[in-house]
């Protein structure tokens, strides 16, 4: 569904700040990923790895300096009526719901996407109640958007996202701020989405959560992949987890404490 | 601003917001052009009736409500109360009964305006009225930028009460040289904080597929009964009647 080849991503540093602070160049380096349909690929990686980088390289945010990037085996092209085409099937939930939230209601908001779709009314009506009711939300459906907690406020974006039916979901730290029911609640709605052929990509620096839910790991470290694959692989790997600043997933700590 | 907006979501008559705002806005109307006696001294007693009497709203929060404005028409109608000129003798000030009329005249015509405004605020959310006005064919964009500059301004008041709270706490309002210091860091603050937070929020609304327009669906309302909504027409009607027949 999406191939990644080579692709070098560095930020404009007009001031030089990057320079005097002795920092990386080049945010992504020699990056390649394949990822298929309805697939679970979590981006591990410490902070300042690259990961939200990546996401906003795949819904077109942002353009790379180097290597390709295909969508459906088709290359990304950076025009406006291109990206509104990916744009249709890739949606995209922000670390901080803030970022994306901007109507007057929760109802308002969840049927922005949708109607740009050019959908009519009955149709976007009918995909935003789904929406709210696959993240439990309708009944706030009328309630302002900074009436909501946080956790609520996820949900929704969570829901705009969805609302759009897209091909593949891309997560920025989803699990950042959730409590432990609120993290099972959202990895359920996603295993739902992926049961209808959703590709799901998030990027977390949480060990256990990537172990736990992910088909294929990408660790990131620096920009580059440092392993790629399924989460045993991860385990064979632990005496370089530190390094990549990372740790052993608990259950494997719990599991060796036992052995000894 | 937020608990404004939390308020008319918890009064009594919170199913009547669309009632309650044709009846403000058509006070609104008559505050301004009827005669301010006895039209505007109803218009007062009548929106402020609805808002304590029938919405429940407490009667502290009204009077806090309308301190600030009632203080600024006050300082602002003492000037329509003295006149000042030059004579022979040098400057002089004196006290005008003519301009104390006119002052009574615009204090209580200001305030029945305000009034109306006021409880329109407290009382009806601004989803509700970007869908009446939405319904009465005012253009999209300025539908869109009502709506987005109101999301914004949530989004800095909040900002605003986290950075507060983190100064206080670290004693910033400690004394009046350490208020000033925190009240200026505090408004630079919120300058750069809402000017990033505009810059996500497009990318945001870019990814989302955000093509210069920011159309919304709104969920339909029916009105709750014909006849609040009548009476909401009704009843300032008959005050505008009443004061110009009066008059």
């Amino acid at each position: 569904m999406i191939r990644l080849n080579d692709i070098h991503y560095a930020y404009p540093d007009p001031s030089g700040i990057k320079l005097r602070q002795n920092l990386p160049e080049f945010a992504l380096k020699s990056f390649s990923l394949s990822v298929g349909v309805a697939e679970r690929v979590a981006l591990l990686g410490a902070n300042g790895s690259g990961k939200t980088t990546l996401l906003y390289i795949l819904n077109g945010l942002l353009c790379p300096s180097q290597g390709e990037y295909y969508w459906k085996n088709a290359p990304v092209e950076y025009s406006k009526t291109f990206l509104k085409g990916l744009r249709r099937s890739v949606a995209t939930v922000f670390q901080n719901p803030e970022d994306q939230l901007f109507a007057g209601t929760v109802y308002e908001d969840v049927s922005f996407g949708p109607l740009n779709q050019c959908l009519s009314k009955d149709e976007v009506h009918h995909a935003t109640l789904r929406a709210l009711a696959s993240v439990g939300m309708e009944a706030q459906a009328n309630l302002p958007l900074h009436m909501l907690s946080f956790g609520q406020k996820k949900r929704v974006a969570l829901a705009g996202a969805i609302a759009i039916q897209p091909e593949l979901l891309l997560l920025d730290e989803p699990a950042t701020g959730l409590d432990p029911r609120s993290e099972i609640r959202l990895l359920e709605i996603l295993e739902v989405q992926r049961k209808q052929g959703v590709t799901i990509l998030f990027s977390t620096h949480d060990v256990d959560l990537a172990f736990g839910w992910a088909d294929t790991i990408v660790v990131l470290f620096q920009g580059t992949i440092a392993l790629q694959g399924p989460p045993a692989e991860l385990i064979a790997s632990k005496q370089n987890l530190d390094q990549w600043d990372l740790r052993n997933p608990r259950e494997h700590q719990y599991h060796e404490k036992s052995r000894t | 601003m937020i608990t404004l907006e939390s308020l008319s979501h918890s009064l009594r008559l919170k199913k009547y917001h669309r009632e309650i705002a044709v009846f403000c806005l058509l006070s609104l109307v008559v505050a301004i052009s009827a005669p301010p006696w006895p039209g505007g001294i109803v218009i007062i007693l009548t929106v402020w009736g609805l808002a304590i009497f029938g919405e429940g709203l407490p009667v502290l929060l009204a009077l806090r409500m309308i301190a600030g404005p009632a203080l600024f028409l006050g300082i602002a109608a003492l000037s329509l109360c003295i006149g000042i000129g030059w004579s022979n003798h040098g400057p002089y000030a004196i006290w005008s009964p003519d301009g104390f009329q006119t002052a009574l005249k615009v204090i209580v015509r200001s305030s029945a305006a305000v009034s109306s405004m006021l409880v329109l605020t407290l009382l009806v959310p601004v989803h509700t009225l970007v869908s009446m006005l939405k319904k009465a064919r005012i253009p999209a964009f300025i539908l869109e930028f009502t709506a987005i500059v109101y999301h914004m301004i949530s989004l800095i008041e909040q900002s605003r009460s986290e950075i507060y709270r983190a100064q206080t706490l670290r004693l910033g309002y400690d004394g009046w040289r350490n208020s000033l210091r925190s009240f200026s860091m505090m408004a630079s603050a919120l300058f750069i904080r809402s000017h990033l937070q505009a810059l996500r929020l497009t990318s945001g609304l870019e990814s989302r597929g955000y093509d210069y327009s920011l159309a919304v669906l709104h969920l339909e309302e029916k009105p709750n009964s014909w006849y609040a909504m009548g009476f909401a027409i009704l009843i300032p009607c008959m005050i505008a009647l009443f004061s110009f027949g009066v008059t």
